[in-house]
């Protein structure tokens, strides 16, 4: 082979390396400027007004064993921590014990599985109202500006559960021990835990069990 | 950086991945059935042909730096799968390079396994966000994987890029292993 065609060779490889780099090259510009121009908004959450996505939490007595991965839940039997706190517009909720049984889902804004449990409870709660005899409360917790679904203001606009927002450190979640979201903590009218338990719950099972508390089994 | 920026600007990028893809796709199992294609395939075989290896390394390299970006720059915390996938990613960008310097196509014999095993693991988990009843139930508070941190154009999210990359790198392997050019060069 002559040192010509090498050569000859050798330019065609490089040219088409050049072309290969500078078309990598515009297929990132043109991304850039793209998503520039389409804007991908500014990532800022809603909100606005006095809504937090976060208020503080008080939490009194002793807080809960965490929820163990298997074998029989030690807090059980164990008397509930009680909670004082805002919504997320600042109505002040307490949950305490006050001699009523009661429910309280801890959510977070994120989870798919809490996103499939307020989807399925909100309209079945809308149509069907809530069993008598036990009080429902929500805790919107783990909120997070940069995952999905924020703010969790805006996704429990119209639940009809009283909610509660965590602080920023979690404090509400933490105290009632939960390993998963969503998570759900029965209270009995004495003020212990009557069980707990992590996962997406249809509705009919929840409110079938919310009769089962209220009427103490 | 903005995390909606990069998110947007990943996302387009994959969006042209899944088109070259498809393009792929139909050109490596429609040259032999059809001239035009034939024609299409050879045109591009000589233009990109003795480059496959190294664009694959570019394509994993992207993914490496988009990984990190993602975990260590904007804190998005890695699921177990997440981190399943990186172990075929980075791999990629050492072998890949290597072979694209030393014209070694034999490589794919090596390395489509692992591409098949990760395109695999990120198909399972792009099924499970969209699914996400067939996980077990529940999120992991701390990096649960049918969370979607990104989701991009109604389809796009990190596994989705994951899925489309390592199909771009398993189609450029195959590429290059048909390839004539690769081995005069």
């Amino acid at each position: 082979m002559s040192k010509n065609v090498e050569q000859e060779r050798a330019d065609t490889t490089g040219s088409r390396r050049t072309v290969i780099v500078v078309a990598i090259v515009a297929v990132l510009a043109i991304a850039g400027i793209a998503a520039l121009s389409t804007g991908g908004g500014n990532g800022s959450p809603g909100g606005g007004g006095t809504i937090s996505e976060t208020q503080p939490v008080t939490v009194s007595g002793v807080a809960l064993p965490r929820y163990p991965e298997k074998g029989a839940d030690p807090a059980v039997g164990q008397q509930a921590p009680t909670l004082s706190g805002f919504s997320f517009d600042g109505t002040p909720i307490s949950i305490t014990n006050d001699g009523k049984p009661k429910i309280i889902i801890f959510l977070t804004h994120w989870c798919p599985h809490c996103q499939n449990d307020v989807k399925e409870l909100k309209p079945y709660i809308k149509a069907n109202g809530l069993p008598d005899g036990v009080d429902f409360y929500a805790v919107s917790t783990a909120s997070d500006p940069t995952a999905p679904n924020y703010p969790p203001s805006k996704w429990l606009a119209d639940w009809p559960i009283p909610t509660m927002a965590d602080d920023a450190q979690n404090s509400a979640a933490q105290a009632f021990g939960l390993n998963a979201f969503p998570f759900f903590v029965f209270v009995t009218a004495e003020g212990n835990v009557d069980f707990r338990f992590p996962g997406e719950v249809p509705p009919e099972a929840l409110v079938e069990a919310a009769k089962q508390l209220a009427t103490g089994r | 950086m903005n995390p909606a920026f990069v998110n947007r600007f990943f996302g387009l990028i994959t969006l042209l991945i899944i088109v070259v893809d498809i393009g792929l796709v139909v050109l490596l199992l429609g040259r032999r059935r059809s001239a035009l294609l034939q024609s299409a395939s050879d045109r591009l075989d000589d233009l990109f042909g003795g480059s496959t290896l190294w664009i694959a390394s570019a394509i994993a390299l992207g993914a490496t730096v988009g990984s990190l970006f993602y975990s260590e720059v904007i804190g998005f915390n890695p699921c177990h799968l997440c981190w399943y996938q990186r172990i075929v990613w980075y791999p990629l960008v050492v072998v890949l390079p290597i072979a694209a310097h030393r014209k070694d196509t034999r490589i794919s014999t090596y390395t489509l396994p692992v591409v098949a095993i990760g395109w695999g693991i990120a198909a399972y988990q792009y099924t499970l966000q969209n699914f996400p009843s067939l996980d077990t139930g529940v999120c992991n508070p701390d990096a649960p994987c049918t969370l979607r941190w990104v989701w991009e154009l109604g389809f796009i999210s990190i596994p989705m890029m994951s899925l489309a990359g390592l199909t771009l790198v398993g189609l450029l392997l195959l590429w290059a292993r048909t390839s004539t050019r690769q081995e005069h060069e």
